[in-house]
């Protein structure tokens, strides 16, 4: 099975699907329209699309091997309940035939800061609820739970919250080595974020950055690695902190792949607002330069609406810009993908890369409806 | 992406181009098109498309892969006035990387031509349309950049040529054996044939090539040179008797030259055949051989001008794709004229050839699927006519050709109605003389076209299989008859062989009904159960089968006399070739897959029909166990064969009566000249039947209705053969039972057996008047 990393055209939203050589998932965020579950509808069916890419366990159950879920707003959660079953594995409806978690990767940290800043929905409520009936599984059963069962908790929180659960806890620059409480030799995902804070009023900044999960994923292929940063909605006051820590060392941040933070958001590069300053907004160089630790050949991938020259925010082309400017400059010669544009705007499709040991290459894959020879069939090909 | 379409030369393309350049655009990876000039006479279009190649990572800040595939590639295609019936032509940059694989041979100063489908273009156009041919080529292009046009694991890709019309037909596998470490030139017989073409200005063109290698080889005499310049020509054909020559790899101090990186296909001059047997280190060799040309044409005729071939070999890293050698066979033409000059060779052509394998059983098999490796077991054909020949030519064709055929008739023109052989003319008399052959001959001479030298016997079957010495040179070798013969006295005399000097299977093949049923049986191991049993089983089976019942056994005869000529007659069936065809081909593909898949321990009874729309063939495949085999106690040179239907039947009746004696009619039939007799089927015990602890008395009520009903519905195929009666202990039969075998005997002229079955085993007696 050919390992790739796919960003499925959600608008505005994550839903990235990443399958390591072994066969194993992880899906970060979700995001599933209503329109895109309507038949009737030109949206793309970004759920069927993702069950294609996804196995059957022996029960005949489509999984994921872990869900990550980088914060709780909408635009990351979208269809949770819909598409994902949640709740004990023994509850699962074959007839409902919803995708089958195996382990859920949930920030506690994150959650709390996010219902302060404003009411969670009801998706994020579920996952919330799930993952608490996860913790609390583990507290009485230890880590002999079974899959649908299995969690993972990023970030250490606050005032000893998560004590007692530092055998499925990883903390901060902590590394995951494994998907599933299994060993997945071709990943190391180094946990940058969520920090914690020291105070109240940094413990409020963060709060108002979109505070997120953010993940440096190393995808090693017969012994050369690949990096693949992503981070969720985490805006300019966060990647000001991530460089703040690793500026010396500025490797951490480096990447073949960055999915741009907040679907291609100006608030991630800079503290002014594009709609109400236009061209006199200033970049935040501290965030820039988080961000802009591209290796030669890097990608930029915003998953986001298509990017027009006008004031919306997000996805910005200011923003664009910049990342335009990281990936084209002579050292990197890469390149700059919409999801809302690939292959098309007026058909947007997955926008799928292989991960090979020369590094991510796209993979064309034509719209079954505009293949040749008729729309009803392929002719079968007689032998004299 | 934005596309760009571009426009030079100024005139609209035709409709269907410009249909072709939205189809092309459609494609994700396709940047744009430009529409190159055309000129409206020529009917040709060229399009050039930019096509986006998606290079990894690692690649992307140089723009191009390690193999010199751009991330922007620009090819043109190139629709001809046949579009869109026929694919566009595709062609990439000149100074596209050559030494990829899967690439048409060609001159630098051409443009490249990717073998991008393994198929014919022009089918997958009309298949997918120009979006499949623009995707194949995405895809090409993209594995040319990734390097992985050819999977290694797979074996070695052999240099494309498929679209070179020249062939060589050659038997690499029997070349090889030429092959050593050393350099050396082995020459060659080969015979050739060339089509040319006049142009209407009168310019001679040769448009096609085929020669045929032979397999030994010769050394290069002055005659051997006299008959390659002495070439023949009618019309508008040359042919001739040339030579070829081996070009075999030497070694160096490191071993045997291998060479492992592809070569572009590029020879087109002498000058760049020696450079690459430079390479292979028998340049030497070669301008030896050259030299030796030179002086053995000096005093020929002038001007005669004659294909010469090389066949240059190279040592692979590893095997090739579907084979067992690591040795790629790279053969070329050159045209020659005498006297040969070594030093005028430089401006002479010399063009690549498409090597095809000569007819081989195992290129055979390879097209066929047939999973077999080494020959066949010991198979002979008995009975070459309609059937037989049909059953041969199918399983030679199939790389399972027989070993020996055997057919005592003549080819006759009545058989041009049905066979598996055509009435051919022959190139001297050009008659239609094939009748004056035997069948057999005619028969192994086809096999011999396939790949097969086959043995030809024309001779009576029995008689071959009956004399000591032709049944051992024939038979001894053989673990498979396939009978054809439609003879019952063959069958028959088949089934008495002796086991032990006769240990060969035989596979019965036979039709009824004007060919709307067909009949086929595999004998078990140890010939038990043989075809004659089977045979009788089989009826009883058809039997049973209504619509098989009224073909089989009709009341009108099978086969009729014919007239095939004032006074003269054949028995045969009255049926079409294609009809006879449907049951022959089923007949043949089981016996190839019990060639190649192993035969079956027990017999095998295998019935087909043709349906009432004559045109469905349905087929009944039945298992059948050994019979049991008993000698009377009163006649050892005869035998009792008791199939297992009969014995399970027996054993029954038997065990329903624990206490007392009981019986039945046995059915089946007498082989006279066999000295058997075989039970099929029992009949029940007549009502007024008595049994007792010591005595078993067979009534008569409704016996003779019942025997009639039995007989009649196989039109005497199958009767009553005997009687059977169980004894309640071990022992031979009893003065009682020699009594009433002596009533039976008395009472007909055939045997009959009367059978005892004790709670262990069987005994039998004789019942016969003759001796």
């Amino acid at each position: 099975m050919s390992p790739s990393i796919t960003f499925f055209p959600v608008d505005n939203g994550d839903m990235t699907l990443l399958k390591f050589p072994s066969g194993k998932t992880v899906l970060i965020d979700a995001k599933v329209r209503l329109d895109a579950d309507d038949p009737d509808e030109d949206t793309r069916d970004v759920a069927a699309d993702l069950r294609n890419r996804l196995s059957k366990d022996a029960k005949g159950h489509r999984y994921v091997d872990a869900l990550l879920l980088s914060h709780p707003d909408k635009d990351h959660c979208l269809g949770l309940e819909r598409h994902f079953h949640l709740g004990a594995p023994a509850d699962y409806d074959a007839e409902e035939d919803k995708i089958f978690i195996r382990q859920l990767w949930s920030s506690p940290m994150i959650f709390r800061r996010a219902s302060k800043k404003k009411p969670l929905c009801d998706d994020a409520k579920a996952f919330n609820r799930e993952a608490r009936r996860r913790v609390e599984l583990f507290k009485v059963v230890g880590s002999r739970v079974g899959d649908g069962n299995r969690i993972l908790v990023l970030g250490e929180d606050e005032d000893g919250k998560t004590n007692g659960l530092e055998d499925i806890l990883v903390k901060a620059d902590g590394l995951i080595e494994q998907i599933n409480g299994e060993p997945e030799p071709s990943m190391r995902a180094l946990l940058l974020g969520p920090l914690p804070s020291s105070d109240d009023d940094e413990e409020e900044e963060l709060s108002k950055n979109n505070s997120s999960v953010i993940i440096r994923f190393t995808i090693t292929i017969e012994g050369r690695a690949w990096h693949f940063l992503t981070g969720g909605d985490a805006e300019v006051g966060i990647w000001e902190r991530q460089w703040q820590r690793h500026r010396r060392n500025p490797f951490v941040l480096s990447y073949h792949m960055l999915q741009a933070p907040h679907h291609c958001s100006w608030h991630t590069l800079s503290y002014d607002s594009w709609s109400d300053l236009g061209e006199d907004v200033e970049v935040s160089q501290a965030a820039r330069s988080a961000l802009s630790q591209a290796l030669p050949g890097a990608r930029i991938i915003s998953s986001s609406k298509p990017i027009d020259d006008d004031d919306n925010d997000p996805p910005c082309v200011r923003a664009k810009r910049e990342y335009k400017a990281i990936v084209d400059a002579e050292a990197v010669s890469g390149e700059f993908f919409c999801t809302g544009e690939h292959p098309s705007r007026s058909a947007p499709a997955p926008l799928e890369f292989e991960v090979s040991r020369h590094g991510f290459i796209l993979k064309n894959r034509p719209a079954p409806s505009i293949r040749g020879g008729g729309a009803i069939g392929r002719e079968p090909l007689p032998h004299g | 992406m934005a596309k760009t379409h571009q426009q030079r030369g100024g005139a609209s393309p035709p409709p269907a181009i410009a249909r072709a350049i939205v189809h092309i655009e459609a494609h994700p990876a396709i940047s744009g098109t430009t529409l190159l000039p055309w000129k409206r006479d020529s009917g040709v279009t060229d399009v050039q498309v930019r096509i986006r190649v998606n290079l990894p990572t690692e690649w992307l800040p140089a723009g191009r892969s390690p193999t010199g595939v751009r991330a922007m590639e620009h090819v043109v295609f190139r629709f001809g006035p046949t579009y869109p019936f026929a694919a566009p032509e595709v062609l990439l940059r000149k100074d596209f990387n050559r030494e990829l694989p899967h690439i048409q041979p060609g001159s630098v100063s051409e443009p490249v031509f990717p073998c991008y489908y393994d198929g014919s273009p022009d089918d997958l156009l009309q298949q997918g349309g120009l979006f499949a041919i623009v995707d194949q080529v995405v895809v090409w292009l993209q594995k040319a950049a990734l390097d992985e046009l050819i999977d290694q694991k797979q074996g070695w890709e052999p240099t494309r040529r498929d679209n070179v019309h020249d062939t060589l037909v050659a038997n690499v596998d029997s070349l090889q054996r030429w092959i050593g470490n050393r350099e050396r030139i082995h020459i060659f017989h080969a015979d050739y044939m060339v089509m040319e073409h006049r142009t209407p200005s009168g310019i001679k063109l040769k448009i096609r090539t085929n020669a045929k290698v032979r397999e030994i080889p010769v050394r290069l005499t002055s005659e051997l040179v006299q008959t390659a310049f002495t070439p023949r020509q009618r019309e508008q054909i040359q042919w001739g008797h040339s030579f070829a020559l081996l070009i075999c790899p030497g070694s160096t101090s490191a071993g045997p030259i291998v060479i492992s990186h592809y070569q572009p296909e590029t020879i087109s001059t002498w000058e760049d055949l020696l450079v690459r047997s430079r390479e292979l280190g028998c340049e030497d060799k070669l301008q030896s051989v050259f030299g030796q040309l030179e002086r053995l044409t000096e005093n020929l005729l002038q001007n005669v001008e004659i294909p010469i071939f090389m066949m240059l070999t190279v040592r692979r890293p590893f095997e090739l794709i579907g084979s067992n050698s690591n040795i790629e066979l790279l053969p070329y033409l050159m045209w020659v004229k005498s006297p040969l000059k070594k030093d005028g060779l430089s401006s002479v052509r010399v063009h690549p050839l498409a090597h095809r394998h000569s007819i081989t059983q195992n290129l055979l098999r390879h097209m066929t699927g047939t999973q077999m490796k080494g020959e066949t077991p010991g198979l002979v054909q008995l009975g070459c006519g309609s059937l037989g020949s049909k059953i041969t030519i199918h399983l030679a064709r199939a790389g399972l050709a027989p070993d020996t055929v055997i057919d005592k008739g003549n080819f006759s023109p009545h058989n041009a109605a049905r066979h598996g052989l055509l009435p051919y003319a022959s190139p001297i008399t050009e008659a239609m003389d094939s009748w004056l052959y035997c069948k057999a001959n005619l028969l192994a001479k086809a096999v011999g076209t396939l790949g097969k030298e086959a043995r030809a016997y024309t001779a009576d079957a029995i008689e071959l299989v009956t004399s000591a010495t032709d049944s051992e040179s024939l038979f001894s070798f053989s673990s498979v008859v396939i009978n054809s013969t439609a003879s019952l006295a063959v069958r028959e005399c088949l089934a008495a062989s002796d086991i032990y000097r006769f240990k060969a299977r035989i596979i019965e093949t036979a039709l009824y009904g004007q060919g709307a049923v067909g009949l086929m049986t595999v004998e078990g191991v140890s010939r038990n159960p043989n075809c004659s049993d089977l045979t009788a089983e089989a009826y009883v089976l058809m039997r049973e089968q209504k619509e098989v019942r009224t073909i089989v056994f009709s009341d009108k005869p099978g086969v009729e006399r014919h007239t095939v000529g004032q006074g003269c007659g054949s028995v045969t069936m009255i049926m079409s070739d294609a009809r006879l065809s449907m049951l022959a081909s089923a007949m043949a593909e089981r016996i190839g897959s019990l060639l190649h898949g192993g035969m079956p321990i027990g017999g095998e009874i295998l019935i087909g029909c043709i349906d009432s729309d004559g045109m469905s063939t349905s087929w009944k495949r039945s298992e059948c166990s050994p019979f049991t085999i008993v000698v009377p106690d009163n006649e050892s040179s005869w035998s009792i064969r008791i199939s297992p239907r009969v014995h399970e039947k027996i054993t029954d009746e038997a065990t329903k009566y624990p206490t007392v004696e009981t019986g039945g009619i046995l059915i089946g039939r007498v082989s006279e000249s066999g000295r058997t007799i075989t039970v099929v089927d029992v009949l029940p015990a007549p009502a007024d039947s008595q049994r007792s602890a010591g005595l078993f008395v067979l009534g008569k009520k409704g016996v003779a209705a019942l025997r009639e009903m039995y007989e009649s519905s196989t039109q005497g195929a199958l009767y009553c053969v005997g009687t059977w009666h169980s004894h309640l202990y071990e022992g031979s039969a009893s003065s009682r039972d020699y009594a009433t075998a002596k009533i039976i005997g008395s009472s007909q002229l055939t045997p009959s057996v009367l059978v005892i079955k004790t709670p262990t085993s069987y005994h039998a007696i004789l019942a016969s008047e003759q001796p």
